[in-house]
């Protein structure tokens, strides 16, 4: 027996080596995990399953007021946008995103996204959409013309997609009374490529704003001459101690044209503002429609813009601030939402001759105009400033030189007018995954996106959520395929 | 006899349990370090250290 005990003995380098090259094939998994060879790993968490592993990859919802936690339970959304980070042990340069949620959502309440943080500067996601049920609704009733982008018309105006498409290059639409494409059409995560034409009753001449803006404005340009030039005077409140770069992106259909920028070397201390000036100037083609992005962090103000041309208008957001006086807004909207940024700003105000009341600072509120309002230009008249203003379409300081370039989109605002024959859409409808739980998958490009901390920032948003306290969306998993550049292509610099 | 050598055998195959899962411990931590949530997100390292612990504990009562 004594000699079985020392051939045990014997053995334990054999044991031994065994759990050493168990170690070894550890630290191999786990550094094939981190480095990701083959360019491709799906992260997921299933709230339906009681235990987990490890932590996972996928953090927790926030704000914690906008979801209810309770063990045993699914997370259940009930307010508007959710959070959630998403850790990655290396970047990637796509995300293909597959939601599986239940929802009890009121009609209401039609759309649900998902979406990436794109912009960490003006705060910014690229929103996809996971359902719409207005589209949805609408398919069965109108006829489909194209799956892919889907394309759909109240009535039987086109046999076939090919005729349909040419007819919106030149601009002509069947069906389309006004004769502008832009009356009969909507669209929903998508841009057509539309001939601009827009008529103004005053000649075209430089423009000079002095109405403090706070944070990033997009703007609108058609200009009547063939050269653009714009001079942005910005103020650095230097309230934060981050860097606060100011950049002027200047693009036509989404392509990039020109750029400017200026970088803020951080040097003044904080509380202490500095001015500064960047200019754009780059030659355009008159009669086109351009896209200028200002974009710049809550803590700059654009003091004053010059520009070449008074054809501009902002698109959904403006945040006037210090002005001190009346503000006259004119907007294609019909609705909008405030937000006071101190009781100083709250107010009563004029929107289309009707009177609302901004009460709550720090809120967003909503202010809806009625039903039979149907005029292209709507009149917003502030008494205070500091109030962030937003809406899905256009805001201009004039009403003369005020145009809308923009197709009116299926969201949750989107009422189903006559004139309306035909909707255009990059949209696939959910399918049932089992019972009641719905799944869809939606894909981003990870290129150039905000990431910190080795994190890539998601956001869950069901528009008007909150509004019906028997909404909710419960989500049973996130699936998140990653894909990118594989270890080969690395090294080799494929 | 019989008894005294099946325990020997036994103590024997804790005694490399305990050496393996502190060197596991070790690793995963030190990987951790290195490169954080690697470990963490597959892994939950307490599981790892209790039974470390465990392991510990039985081969130091034995002794």
């Amino acid at each position: 027996m004594k000699e079985k005990v020392l051939k045990k003995i014997k053995n334990i380098p054999a044991i031994r080596l065994f759990w050493l090259s168990l170690i070894v094939i550890f630290i191999i998994v786990f550094l094939t995990l981190k480095v990701v060879p083959g360019g491709k790993i799906v992260y997921r968490y299933n709230y339906a399953r009681k235990f987990h592993f490890g932590q996972g990859f996928i953090y927790n919802f926030t704000p914690q007021d906008r979801v209810i936690i309770q063990s045993g339970r699914l997370p259940k959304i009930i307010g508007d946008p959710l959070y959630f980070s998403v850790f990655t042990p290396r970047s990637f340069s796509q995300a293909k995103l597959k939601l599986y949620y239940r929802r009890n959502l009121d009609e209401n309440t039609p759309i649900i996204e998902a979406g990436v943080l794109a912009d960490g500067v003006v705060w910014r996601y690229d929103l996809k959409p996971i359902e719409n049920r207005l589209i949805d609704n609408l398919r069965s009733s109108w006829q489909v013309l194209s799956q892919e982008p889907l394309v759909m018309q109240q009535n039987n105006y086109y046999q076939n997609s090919e005729s349909f498409f040419s007819d919106l290059k030149t601009g002509k639409l069947e069906g389309c009374q006004t004769g502008k494409v832009l009356d009969c059409l909507a669209v929903y995560n998508y841009s057509p490529d539309l001939k601009a034409d827009f008529s103004f009753s005053k000649s075209d001449k430089p423009l000079e704003l002095n109405i403090p803006l706070r944070g990033a404005h997009t703007l609108f340009i058609y200009p009547e001459n063939n050269a653009l030039s714009f001079i942005v005077t910005v103020t650095d409140l230097n309230l934060d101690k981050n860097e606060d770069p100011v950049k002027l992106i200047l693009s036509q259909q989404g392509k990039i044209i020109a750029q400017s920028d200026l970088i803020d070397e951080n040097s003044v201390p904080s509380g202490q503002e500095e001015v500064k000036t960047l200019s754009l100037e780059h030659g355009v083609k008159a009669g086109k429609l351009y896209k200028l992005e200002i974009k710049i962090s809550d803590d700059v103000v654009i003091k004053e813009i010059k520009s070449s041309t008074n054809r501009l208008v902002f698109a959904n957001k403006l945040w006037p601030v210090s002005w001190g006086k009346d503000l006259n807004i004119y907007t294609d909207s019909n609705y909008l939402q405030l937000k006071a940024l101190g009781p100083a700003s709250l107010q009563d105000f004029i929107f289309n001759k009707q009177s609302f009341s901004l009460s709550q600072p720090y809120e967003k509120q909503e202010f809806l105009l009625q039903q039979e309002n149907n005029e292209a230009v709507n009149e917003i008249n502030l008494v205070r400033d500091d109030v962030i203003i937003e809406s899905g379409g256009i805001f201009s300081f004039t009403k003369d030189t005020f145009f809308n370039p923009l197709v009116k989109k299926v969201d949750s605002y989107y009422q189903l007018k006559p004139s309306n024959k035909y909707i255009m859409a990059d949209y696939k409808a959910p399918q049932i995954y089992h019972g009641d739980i719905l799944v869809n998958e939606v894909e981003f490009n990870l290129q150039g996106v905000y990431r910190e901390d080795s994190k890539y920032n998601f956001a869950i948003s069901v528009p008007g959520i909150e509004k019906n306290e028997a909404n909710y969306v419960e989500i049973e998993k996130i699936e998140i395929e990653f894909s990118g550049r594989t270890l080969w292509q690395k090294l080799f610099n494929l | 006899m019989n008894f005294f050598s099946k325990r020997k055998e036994g103590g024997l195959f804790v005694n490399e349990l305990f050496y393996f899962l502190l060197s596991l411990t070790v690793v995963s931590i030190v990987l951790e370090i290195i490169f954080p949530r690697i470990i963490l997100a597959y892994l939950n390292i307490n599981y790892l250290i209790i039974a470390t612990t465990v392991t510990g504990l039985y081969l130091l009562i034995k002794e």
